[in-house]
């Protein structure tokens, strides 16, 4: 054979297929000098536009497996067999959620009537309503909160906080109680850890309220004694936020000053915003170090040594979703701004400098544009793709790197699934996605989306696993839904219940530790305890003793037929009159 | 009547053809607004005749196609292409042959030819192990047992996934 120069023997192999790029070296040295990883980068670069990514092959990185893996799971969001799972909250309208989808857990929360519920996405359950004290909402409102797999965190006018923590692995409350110290005025701020379960360990954050009196409570554990109180602005705090990896918290106040609190509540630095801030208008969190804030329709991103805005092309747009790479690794972290022209903004939050114009990573028409207005009401991202949904209901994925659509992940949920019966969604022919959450691990191709009071979850990593059989005996008490009937009395026994699922969620726990001790995986990482625990609480024989334990609370309920329970509770939530 | 060109092969063998023709090879093109409007004659050395003539046969028959731009990202999509009908027909030449034309490609830089014999030995590639690839491109196996037993065990962990 005629030996072609390096040049074009690197053009032919540029021309193979993936899968044939590792016959390649084998063949003689002149072919092996040629190929392998310089190939591979080469690819990865024509394939996604880019080489600047978040890797995800691993502490041994290399260009092959980095285009394999990302090919791999962009398959999985583009097949055509996708799992979704539609189910209805029965709440009402979903005004909060908050997602665990590795620990496959959902709480959602209905702020106006107080009630919430734990469900398992993967099934579709409902798995327990809760009535968080109707007086709570009703008397006092709730002025904001936060949470997470773990806990709920109410603030409400009066200043006064209520913290709900949830068991592990069950779907189960643990324990609610007012923290022992309050604001002086209404409570207008509130971060919940996402890493930490509340309890674990007294020196770790687990949540941050910020007040109309311009305090801000540092609370560590759970145990409502462990905070630290900090006396921060004349001004009342809007929002605070912590980043748990590096330990920082961020407060501002509605001036539009910064506030960078270390653990011990002291002011390290402060800065300024050009602008005053409100809590309508603005949504603050931290990334890569740098705190980002939007204040209307202008992304700001500040350090204590100052802030820059992040310049999109047209001079009156209007930002309709935003969001960020929630994933706790470090590496590149990538921001979305979705804006009325109906483009789509992706930029690199940890880019060294901010010149101008802008170093945009890309800017892409938007696939849910109409010829009349852009339709996007939520944008979700983790480091390989962006999910946005829509007015109407639709969720389409698109490729992180290249802003390439790959699909239609959802569509409108069916009308049995979203079963609106109050009449004022007649003649309607979609209704918005008001959550849109995708799992911040690349590698687990779930997500999740709320359209008023329904759910639909969205698994493309499943292959051809069949979807779980709803598990009959753990049916929701109907008597549960009306929060308005909720007596003291009733609320005495819900307290006595959970004490009493405590104690099952003690036995549970000696029983894990038996079993990690007897497999010897006691350095088990948080994340490999979820999955363990929530692979336990599949296993778990408990289930008949709890639902024996709520018969015995409520022994009017006669057991139901999964039919008549269904009737039984749309006659209930009919005969209900909504806020 | 467009203007013609005398390109003289290395073995002397030359043939007239139309500027635009001779301006497919971006060599030629640029070598001929260097020298001037009036050139005539221009010598292509490192080119035997056989292989000039198929090479101007290809640039007369796309002597009206579209400026060329050439990217990693353009690669991409031409991969997504069928390789036209003609191209294929005229590239069913023997192996020597095929590597010349690309080498001359290569050499003249005529692009679009370039990319279509890569496509097409990549072709050759395609679904093949090793050894038979060696034994299409007549490929003396230079590895050490050693070596090679090496690099089999750093692709035997990839091939597993």
């Amino acid at each position: 054979m005629v030996s072609p120069p390096p040049e074009v023997l690197a053009r032919i192999f540029f021309y193979l297929e993936p899968s044939d790029l590792d016959t390649v070296p084998l063949v003689c040295k002149s072919w092996q000098e040629n190929s392998g990883e310089k190939l591979w980068r080469r690819h990865f670069a024509a394939r996604f536009g880019t080489l600047d990514v978040t890797a995800l092959s691993g502490p041994d990185f290399s260009w092959r497996e980095e285009y394999l893996i990302r090919e791999e799971i962009l398959g999985r969001w583009t097949r055509q067999n996708l799992k979704t799972v539609s189910y209805n909250a029965t709440l009402g309208t979903i005004t909060d959620m908050f997602s665990d989808l590795s620990g496959s857990r959902v709480i959602t929360f209905n702020r106006g009537r107080g009630v919430g519920n734990i469900s398992d996405p993967r099934v579709g359950k409902v798995a327990r309503e809760r009535m968080f004290a109707a007086d709570f909402s009703i008397q006092h409102r709730i002025a904001c909160l936060d949470g997470s797999r773990f806990a709920i965190v109410c603030g409400f006018h009066d200043g006064r906080i209520i913290t709900m923590v949830f068991a592990r692995s069950s779907h189960l409350i643990l324990s609610y109680n007012f923290l022992q110290y309050r604001h002086d005025d209404a409570v207008t701020a509130v971060w919940v850890s996402k890493t930490h379960r509340p309890n674990v360990s007294s020196d770790t954050l687990s949540f941050v309220t910020g007040g109309a009196d311009g305090k801000v409570f540092l609370v560590f554990g759970a145990r409502t004694d462990n905070y630290k109180q900090v006396d921060l602005s004349q001004h009342p705090i809007d929002f605070v936020w912590a980043d748990t990896h590096s330990g920082q918290v961020v407060a501002a106040d509605s001036s539009g000053r910064l506030f960078w609190l270390n653990k011990q509540g002291e002011t390290v630095a402060s800065s300024k915003l050009p602008s005053p801030l409100s809590q309508d208008d603005t949504q603050l969190f931290i990334c890569c170090g740098f705190v980002i804030a939007k204040y209307r329709d202008t992304i700001y991103r500040a350090s204590p040594h100052g802030y820059e805005s992040y310049a999109m092309s047209g001079e009156q747009e209007r930002i309709l979703a935003w969001n960020f790479d929630r994933a706790a690794t470090t590496g590149p972290k990538y921001m979305v701004a979705a804006v009325s022209s109906g483009t789509i903004y992706c930029w690199r939050v940890d880019h060294p400098v901010l010149d101008d114009p802008v170093p945009l990573f890309w800017a892409r028409p938007s696939p849910l544009t109409s010829e009349r207005q852009p339709h996007i009401t939520q944008v979700a991202l983790n480091s390989v793709v962006l999910l946005i949904g829509g007015y109407n209901g639709h969720c389409v994925a698109m490729d992180l790197m290249s802003g390439e659509t790959l699909r239609q992940v959802s569509s409108k949920l069916s009308r049995q699934v979203l079963d609106f019966r109050r009449g004022d969604t007649a003649g309607r022919e979609s209704f918005p996605i008001s959550h849109l959450q995708v799992d911040p691990d690349p590698l687990q191709p779930h997500a999740i989306l709320s359209v008023k009071e329904a759910i639909q979850y969205i698994d493309s990593g499943a292959d051809n696993e069949r979807i779980k059989p709803l598990r009959k005996n753990r049916k929701p008490a109907v008597t549960r839904l009306a929060a308005e009937r909720q007596t003291a009395a009733d609320i005495h026994e819900e307290i006595d219940f959970n004490m009493e699922m405590i104690t099952l969620e003690d036995e549970e726990h000696n029983h894990q530790t038996h079993l990690r001790e007897a497999y010897n995986m006691t350095d088990m990482t948080e994340e490999e305890q979820i999955a363990y625990a929530v692979l336990l609480s599949e296993q778990n024989e408990d289930a008949e003793l709890i639902q024996a334990l709520e018969l015995s609370l409520h022994p009017e309920e006669p057991p139901q037929a999964d039919e008549s329970d269904e009737e039984l509770r749309e006659i209930l939530e009919r005969s209900l009159v909504d806020q | 009547m467009s203007r013609k060109v005398r390109l003289t092969s290395a073995d002397n063998v030359t043939y007239e053809v139309d500027i635009e023709v001779a301006e497919k090879s971006m060599l030629l093109k640029n070598m001929m607004e260097d020298i001037g409007d009036d050139v005539t004659d221009v010598p292509v050395p490192n080119v035997q005749a056989n292989v000039l003539k198929k090479v101007i046969e290809y640039c007369e028959h796309h002597k009206n196609d579209p400026a060329y731009v050439s990217s990693d990202e353009g690669i991409a999509r031409a991969k997504a292409t069928e390789i036209s009908q003609w191209d294929q027909k005229f590239l069913q030449v023997d192996q020597e042959m095929l590597f010349e034309i690309i080498l001359t490609a290569n050499y003249l830089d005529i692009r679009p030819l370039l990319e279509v014999g890569c496509r097409t030995v990549a072709n050759m590639i395609k679904n093949k192990s090793p050894e038979e690839i060696r034994k299409t491109f007549n490929i003396e196996n230079d590895f050490t047992p050693e070596e090679e037993a090496q690099i089999r065990r750093e692709h035997e962990w990839a091939q597993d996934r």
